[in-house]
This record gives C-alpha cells, sequence and structure tokens, in this order.
C-alpha cells in the first residue's frame, strides 16, 4: 500500500515537472535568439519563433494531410511534452 | 551438460525472465495481454514519439528531391513501375523528373541502379498508392516515400536501445543516451527524412548489432543462428555496404561456438550444435540474395557493378586518393566527422565554425573517456578484476565493426571520387554506443542520472541549433 503510493506520488511529480519543464522548453523554442546564414554567408539574428513562422506558413501544398499546419503544430506540442518528459523521466529515473 | 544444451537452457531461461513484460492479466475469465511499461521502457517510448514529429517535421522541410540521390532512388522505382523489371545503369530517369536534374550525377542514367532491390521493393507499393506517375503527383510520391522512411528510423533507434540494455543492462545512462544520440544525430535523422536505402542499412546494420550482442550474451543456439543468417541475407539486399556483416558475423558465430573446454571437442553434442548452428546462419546468408547477385553477374560480369559504375562516371570521377594517403589525410578525415553531423544532401547547408568546434569538442571528450576507459579497465585487470566476457567481447565488436566500415569507406575511396560518411552509417549504433561510453568513464556513478538527462538535453539543443539556424533558414527564409 505504501509503495504503490509511493509510486503514485512519484509519477505525479515526474508529471507536474514534465509540464513545467515542457512550458520553459516552449518559451525557448520560440524566444530563442537564432543566428541564421544566407547563401552567401551573412548573418542576422532572428527568433527562433519567427523562424517557425516562416516554416508554418510556407509547408508544401503537394504533402499528404499529415504535413499539413495543424497536426504538425499539434506534433510539435506533443513533441516538446515527450521530450521534457524524457529529460524529467532520466533524472528521475528509480535507481 | 553438453555445452550445447546448457546455451540452450541458458537461452529459455533469459527468455522466460523478459517474458514478464508482457503478463496475461485475466478479466471475467478472458486473458487480456497486459503490457508492464519499464521507467526505461516509457521514456524511450517518449522518445520515439518525439523522433516521430522531429521526422515528421524534417520530411517537411527539406526541399524536393535534394536529398542525396531522391532523384535516382525515384528514377530506379519509376522504372520498375514502368518497364516492371529491375533497372540497369542503361536505363533513363523519367523527364518528369528533367527540373531536379541539378540533385543527380549522372543525369539522365538511373545511376543507382547498382543498388540492391530490397529497399524498392519495401516502398513500391506506398509509391503507387500516393499517385500515379503523372506529374502532378510526383510530389505527393516524394512526400509518402519520405514518410515511409522514418518507420526504419524508428526501428533503429529501439534496436539501439535492445542493444544497449543487451550488453549493458544495468547502466541507465548507456541504455538510454545511445538511443538519444541515434534519435538525434542530425545526418542520421536526415537519412530518416528522405527517400534512401541508406535508412534501411542502417535499421538492418542495428538488427545485426543486436544479434550479434544477443549471441555474445546468450549463445548461438541453431534459431539465433536462423535469425542471424536470414538477417544478413535479406541485408546484403537493402545495400551492399552490409556485405561487411559477413566477416563480423563470422566471427561472433566462431566467438560463441569456440569449444569451452576445449575438451568439448571431442563430443558428439558439440559438433551437432556448431554445425547446425551453421547450416542455419549460412543457408540463408547465400540464398536469399542469390537471384540479386546473379543479376548482378548477368547484367555486369561482377558481383559490384563498380567498373560499370566507373564507366558512366569516367567524365568526371576519379580516386579520391590511394588507401594510405586517405588514411593519413587530416582533411579527409575532419570532411567525414562534418559529413557525419551535418550537410544534409548535396553539401548546401554547411555547418557553422561554432557548431563545427562543438561537434570536434564533444568528440574529443568522448574520445579522451574511452581512453580513461581503457586505462581502468587495464588498471583492474592487472589486479585481478576482469570485466565480464560479454561485454568485453561486444566492445571489442563495436571497435572492430566500426574500424572495418571505416575501412570500407575508404577503400570506396580509392574507386571513386565520392566517398562518404553515410557509407559507415549502418554502425551508427556502435559508434553511438562508443562515443558514449567514453563519455560514461569520465562520470562519478552519481552523477550518471543527471548526467544522461543533460546529455540528451544537449543533443536536442544541438538538433535545433541546427535545424532553426540551418535547414530552415536555407528552405524558408
Amino acid at each position: 500500500m505504501r509503495s504503490s503510493r509511493l509510486t503514485h506520488g512519484r509519477l505525479i511529480g515526474t508529471l507536474l515537472l514534465t509540464m513545467a519543464l515542457a512550458g520553459l522548453l516552449a518559451l525557448a523554442n520560440w524566444r530563442l535568439p537564432i543566428t541564421v546564414y544566407d547563401l552567401d554567408r551573412n548573418s542576422r539574428v532572428l527568433s527562433a519563433g519567427a523562424i517557425w513562422t516562416a516554416f508554418f506558413t510556407h509547408l508544401p501544398t503537394a504533402a499528404p494531410g499529415i504535413l499539413g499546419r495543424t497536426p504538425l503544430l499539434l506534433g510539435l506540442v506533443v513533441a516538446i511534452v515527450a521530450l521534457a518528459y524524457v529529460l524529467v523521466a532520466t533524472l528521475r529515473l528509480p535507481e | 551438460m553438453a555445452l550445447a544444451e546448457r546455451t540452450e537452457q541458458t537461452e529459455q531461461r533469459s527468455e522466460h525472465a523478459t517474458s514478464p513484460a508482457l503478463p496475461m492479466a485475466t478479466t471475467a475469465g478472458r486473458a487480456w495481454p497486459r503490457l508492464h511499461v519499464t521507467a526505461r521502457g516509457s521514456i524511450i517510448a517518449a522518445l520515439l514519439i518525439f523522433t516521430l514529429v522531429k521526422q515528421l517535421l524534417l520530411v517537411a522541410a527539406y526541399p524536393p528531391f535534394q536529398g542525396h540521390d531522391e532523384v535516382g532512388h525515384y528514377g530506379y522505382l519509376w522504372t520498375m513501375e514502368h518497364f516492371e523489371r529491375l533497372p540497369t545503369l542503361g536505363d533513363n530517369m523519367p523527364i518528369v523528373l528533367d527540373p531536379y536534374s541539378m540533385y543527380t550525377l549522372d543525369w539522365p542514367a538511373v545511376y543507382t541502379a547498382n543498388h540492391p532491390p530490397g529497399y524498392y521493393l519495401l516502398v513500391y507499393t506506398i509509391m503507387t498508392r500516393a499517385g500515379t506517375d503523372a506529374a502532378e503527383d510526383l510530389l505527393p510520391r516524394l512526400y509518402a516515400l519520405r514518410l515511409a522512411s522514418i518507420v526504419p528510423f524508428l526501428l533503429a533507434i529501439w534496436l539501439t536501445f535492445l542493444l544497449a540494455r543487451t550488453l549493458f543492462p544495468r547502466d541507465p545512462f548507456l541504455t538510454l543516451t545511445a538511443p538519444a544520440a541515434v534519435a538525434l544525430a542530425p545526418q542520421l535523422s536526415f537519412e530518416g527524412a528522405i527517400i534512401n536505402n541508406d535508412i534501411l542499412s542502417i535499421c538492418w546494420g542495428t538488427l545485426l548489432l543486436y544479434l550479434c550482442a544477443s549471441a555474445l550474451r546468450h549463445g548461438l543456439t541453431w534459431r539465433r543462428a536462423l535469425a542471424f543468417g536470414v538477417a544478413l541475407g535479406t541485408g546484403l539486399l537493402v545495400k551492399a555496404t552490409l556485405t561487411v556483416f559477413l566477416p563480423l558475423a563470422a566471427l561472433v558465430a566462431i566467438w560463441c561456438r569456440w569449444p569451452r573446454p576445449w575438451g568439448a571437442i571431442r563430443t558428439g553434442t558439440y559438433w551437432r550444435g556448431t554445425l547446425t548452428a551453421a547450416a542455419a546462419m549460412l543457408i540463408p546468408t547465400v540464398v536469399i540474395p542469390a537471384p540479386w547477385y546473379a543479376f548482378l553477374y548477368r547484367t555486369y560480369g561482377d558481383f559490384s557493378a563498380f567498373t560499370a559504375i566507373q564507366n558512366l562516371q569516367q567524365y568526371w570521377n576519379f580516386p579520391a586518393g590511394t588507401f594510405r594517403e586517405l588514411l593519413f589525410s587530416k582533411g579527409f578525415h575532419l570532411e567525414r566527422i562534418r559529413e557525419y553531423v551535418g550537410y544534409f544532401g548535396w553539401k548546401l547547408i554547411p555547418l557553422t565554425e561554432w557548431q563545427i568546434r562543438v561537434t570536434y569538442g564533444a568528440l574529443l571528450l568522448c574520445g579522451i573517456g574511452l581512453l580513461v576507459g581503457l586505462w581502468r579497465v587495464a588498471r583492474r585487470w592487472r589486479a585481478g578484476q576482469r570485466p565480464e566476457t560479454v561485454q568485453l567481447a561486444g566492445v571489442t565488436l563495436f571497435v572492430v565493426a566500426n574500424l572495418v566500415m571505416y575501412g570500407a569507406m575508404i577503400y570506396f575511396g580509392t574507386m571513386f571520387l565520392l566517398t562518404q560518411a553515410r557509407y559507415i552509417f549502418p554502425v551508427a549504433g556502435a559508434t553511438a554506443l562508443l562515443a558514449l561510453l567514453g563519455l560514461r568513464a569520465l562520470l562519478p556513478e552519481r552523477f550518471v542520472r543527471p548526467a544522461a538527462a543533460l546529455t540528451i538535453a544537449a543533443l536536442a539543443a544541438f538538433n535545433l541549433w541546427l535545424f532553426l539556424g540551418g535547414v530552415l533558414p536555407y528552405a524558408f527564409l
């Protein structure tokens, strides 16, 4: 019984930390300044959000539905949460 | 008890030991399989979900037909569709690919025709179901074929996890970071998002490595030998680079069936077990790819078609150097490291100076770690503490696999200018494990978990840096 409560508590803790880290990762994925280079190797600094916006507004039109704007945006959210879980669960891996 | 019987029983015991991962829960008289996900299993599942989305983004991000040889691979499939036979180097690409002819080597020849048909047979139906051969269906077909590459990539990651778990079952750092290193290797991810047979060869190579590790751990029974033989035979139908696994598999088989004690050689059981395993391994290895090699010999007069390729490329191709020149060329090796990490496709997305420095720095750290680890093992050995034989044999196998594969890549350069790092990708799982073993050797025991998380985070950050700083600006800004 006690062991089950401990496992349950551990899971809740992992999930809460995962959500918190996912929020941080999402924020970084939007606000991070990125240096980009053109073909002549001239550089400029853009926010990650600006680059993502350019990507999502120019997605290939001939691609199947799964490569559409909505599935990819939803996928991006899922990927951020999954990565956060990987990191948190690795840190909290039982001995 | 005879060696063969002991091995068989050990295998059965180990299989039984792993089976509780899928226990049967009885509900109202009906047995339902109940999946018990371990902590590591759930992390790998999350890693696979993350990778799936990452690959979908990459499929959409790379401009059409700009993956290396995507045009050539499509030309192969198109020839199969139109002429209902395998292509030869004398065939031409369809005119619909003309706008992408700059992304080929020998336009209009189907210069990929020397590749075995395994990959193409697997994805052929996907292509034909995605659209007709009309020009307006070209891009839907391209994206459908690109999506198909994600599956073997995910399998390669899972197999890397199994490989690490088989050799280092009690090490959370290696079992978690090795699959993550494969999932987050930028150039491997690229292969998993374009039309190419390399991704299938990476998956097959990792499967073969896993079978090697499994044989080292549990013994080479006839069943495992048969699995090995089928994997080797079908592997030879995937890509010619997988021939490197023939000597590796032979070494593992000899190691596993070596008479211990030597007296076992005088028993009939030993010979029965060994000869059965040898036949189970050898027959599928020879029989499965035989029709393809007969086709090569009939069409080109040899088993590699290298001479025919050299004739096709005689106007621009020349050897990159002699074996000795390439082996001692610093520039050659550094270029291969850069190719392993970035460049993507036709080398149109170069790495920045900082990205190259970070790559060299990480490799240097792993290299130093390997030397430290080696020194520690030697010191303990002298003190009478031998490392686990299976792990020692496994790590030795990884080193040999990498050296043989790298040597084969250099050898290819003695004939062809465009020898590339991706020719060593089939042993990517072993490369990742070796590099991370180096990192592991530098870690105090209490920091293993934070270091694993930090390593995965660093790999993910490096990917994001390349993706947002290089790939997306190249294609979309």
